[in-house]
């Protein structure tokens, strides 16, 4: 029973900490979640509260009765010929190819822009030129040369992670400490051992906070990049009910993206912890 | 460094205040681009600002609905040549929309394309069912599609609509992604490179297909400042009047206003009627015409379940205001 309590409230004994502000440790340890559950009941506790007395028109922002209604009516009868969970799966499956593609040339990318002089020369132009350049402004450009299939979106979405997972990547790879490096080759390490074993697990905890990021920017890049031309999923869903100004589809959409961004966050957070249990314990 | 902090905050300042403080010494008006009409004359001239009396922005739109919600938050006031369909799911929506002119009409300006190597007329248009159309989902075009298809008698349940842009909506055809495209102004131009009408504007207008563009406001603007809307009103007759006088002296200004190579300026001005505001005020348009075409439509995208409910027609004719109109000379 002690034991729920604190992880409730939160451990009350501050007897093992040295210090309370400045070690963030807390973050990602267990305990306190009475103030989650607190901040999210007020929130849905003052949409129920302005649906009941309407404070606001619907235009503005739905009741939460017609949310509600609409989440029945679309996974059972669908909007525009599909199921809401076709439009869930359409659009998880775009994310997560995108971010994966991103993954999958970004942080080589990265690695090589902090390792190689060669690259970083060839490279560093290239990446600092194209990194802030918004991808939905691609879009018609990218309709030509893909077309409108899934490969036109999913490039878009390559498009939104691939810089900030390569720049996380390069600066975690130029965090390691140089006298890691100078221990592991004394220990004739080879190259590919240095990479793997020194510089990999240095740079993990910023390559994990980069996809973090990475993955919130594809998911908010995907309601744009399901403009080109989508038969289903959820940005689909959200613009062409706002087309309509039907905001209590716009609504559920959101609620939707933003639930399972946090889910797949969850997880993350989940990796992290299982790969990278040192981080902020480090001594650099 | 101290010398760009001060700049960057005084213009954040300006920026601030400039949204805040409503004074009418300006009016903000949505149009198309790609999309010219005679007005465009004034609005190069800058006859609005001096008839008017105060500084009118020109800010274009890509769709109607986008002006509506810009009309929602405020930030237009006016809204020349809004799709006549917009409008319709607005006020239905409830949004503080008014109709208080038609800016002009067209049947051929609007519509749909299919491409050469799909092989489908008006005759075998049932082909269409399981091939891929792209249109923008809201508009004048969707609505066109909608009840040509209908005409034809294709189930649009089985056709693939693709939700797009009007502008990627030509690309998409010129690629062959699409096997019908549906679109406006200068995308239907580019359209049509690639293949031919469905059904001509005649055929749809001869089924009592009409389409046209409005003028609208809201009724919050219409009540604070009806002087301004009025010679809003009579700048464009009077442009209009002038265009219908002589239009080839004006076809070099309205491409430049509209942003279109002369020759496709010319191409898509000829298919638009600018109606007079006397015309403007016969049964056919605002006394009427217009008040129970408002409903049909609603009533019709309630039948697709695009819109959940339709309001009573008294309420439609409350969102239609020829008072402005009538005072114009």
């Amino acid at each position: 029973m002690s034991n729920f309590i604190n992880k409730l409230w939160g451990s009350k004994s501050k007897a093992s900490k040295t210090v309370t502000f400045g070690d963030s440790s807390f973050v990602n340890a267990p305990g306190g979640r009475i103030w989650t559950f607190i901040s999210i009941a007020t929130l849905i506790l003052l949409w129920v509260l302005s649906s009941i007395f309407e404070w606001v028109k619907p235009i503005y922002w739905p009741p939460i009765q017609d949310v509600w209604s609409q989440f029945l009516v679309i996974s059972s009868e669908g909007f525009r010929n599909s199921t809401l969970l076709e439009h869930v799966a359409a659009s998880v499956g775009r994310v997560l190819a995108g971010f994966l593609l991103g993954c999958l040339i970004g942080i080589p990318l990265g690695f090589a822009l902090a390792l190689s002089k060669t690259m970083n020369r060839i490279f560093d132009p290239i990446v600092e030129f194209l990194r802030p350049m918004p991808p939905l402004a691609l879009i018609p450009l990218v309709i030509l040369w893909l077309g409108i299939g899934e490969s036109a979106k999913i490039f878009l979405l390559f498009l939104a992670s691939v810089w900030i997972l390569a720049l996380a990547a390069r600066s975690g790879a130029m965090s390691t400490n140089l006298s890691k490096v100078h221990a592991a080759y004394t220990l004739n390490a080879s190259k590919r051992q240095i990479l793997f074993h020194v510089i990999l697990p240095n740079a993990l905890p910023e390559i994990f906070t980069g996809m973090r990021v990475a993955i919130g920017v594809c998911w908010g890049t995907v309601v744009a990049a399901e403009l080109v031309a989508a038969e289903s999923g959820l940005g689909m869903m959200v613009m062409v009910a706002s087309k309509f100004l039907s905001t209590d589809i716009v609504v559920l959409g959101v609620i939707l993206i933003s639930l399972i961004a946090y889910v797949i966050d969850i997880f993350m957070r989940y990796l992290e912890r299982r790969f990278v249990p040192w981080r902020g314990k480090a001594k650099h | 460094m101290k010398k760009l902090y001060k700049q960057l905050s005084a213009t954040l300042l300006t920026a601030v205040i400039s949204t805040t403080a409503m004074a009418k010494d300006e009016l903000n008006v949505a149009y198309f681009l790609e999309w010219p009409s005679a007005n465009q004359v004034a609005q190069v001239e800058k006859i609005y600002d001096k008839e008017m009396g105060v500084t009118v922005n020109w800010r274009s739109f890509g769709d109607g609905n986008a002006m509506t919600a810009a009309m929602v938050s405020g930030d237009i006031d006016i809204a020349y040549s809004q799709g006549f369909i917009p409008f319709v799911i607005g006020v239905t929506k409830g949004v503080d929309l008014k109709l208080i002119g038609v800016a002009m009409t067209y049947a051929d300006n609007d519509n749909c394309v299919v491409h050469k190597d799909a092989k489908i007329t008006k005759e075998n248009a049932k082909d269409l069912e399981g091939k891929k159309v792209a249109t923008l989902t809201s508009g004048v075009s969707y609505y066109k599609m909608l009840k040509t298809l209908e005409h034809l008698k294709v189930d649009v349940k089985k056709v693939k609509v693709l939700s797009m842009s009007n502008t990627d909506a030509a690309a998409a055809l010129a690629r062959g992604d699409v096997d019908m495209a549906c679109g406006f102004g200068g995308a239907l131009n580019r359209m049509k490179e690639y293949g031919d009408v469905l059904m001509t504007g005649a055929e749809q207008e001869a089924i009592g297909l009409k389409v046209f563009d409005i003028v609208a406001t809201t009724n919050k603007f219409a009540k604070e400042h009806p002087e301004l809307v009025t010679k809003f009103m009579q700048v464009t007759e009077d442009a209009n009047v002038a265009y219908s006088k002589d239009p080839a002296k004006y076809y070099k200004t309205l491409a430049k206003a509209s942003g279109m190579k002369e020759a496709d300026a010319v191409k898509t001005l000829k298919k638009f009627t600018f109606l007079t505001s006397k015309e403007q005020l016969s049964k056919d348009w605002m006394q009427g015409g217009v008040q129970a075409f408002t409903k049909e439509v609603a009533d019709f995208f309630v039948k697709q379940k695009e819109l959940k409910k339709s309001l009573s027609q008294a309420d439609y004719d409350k969102a239609i205001d020829a008072s402005f109109l009538e005072k114009v000379k």
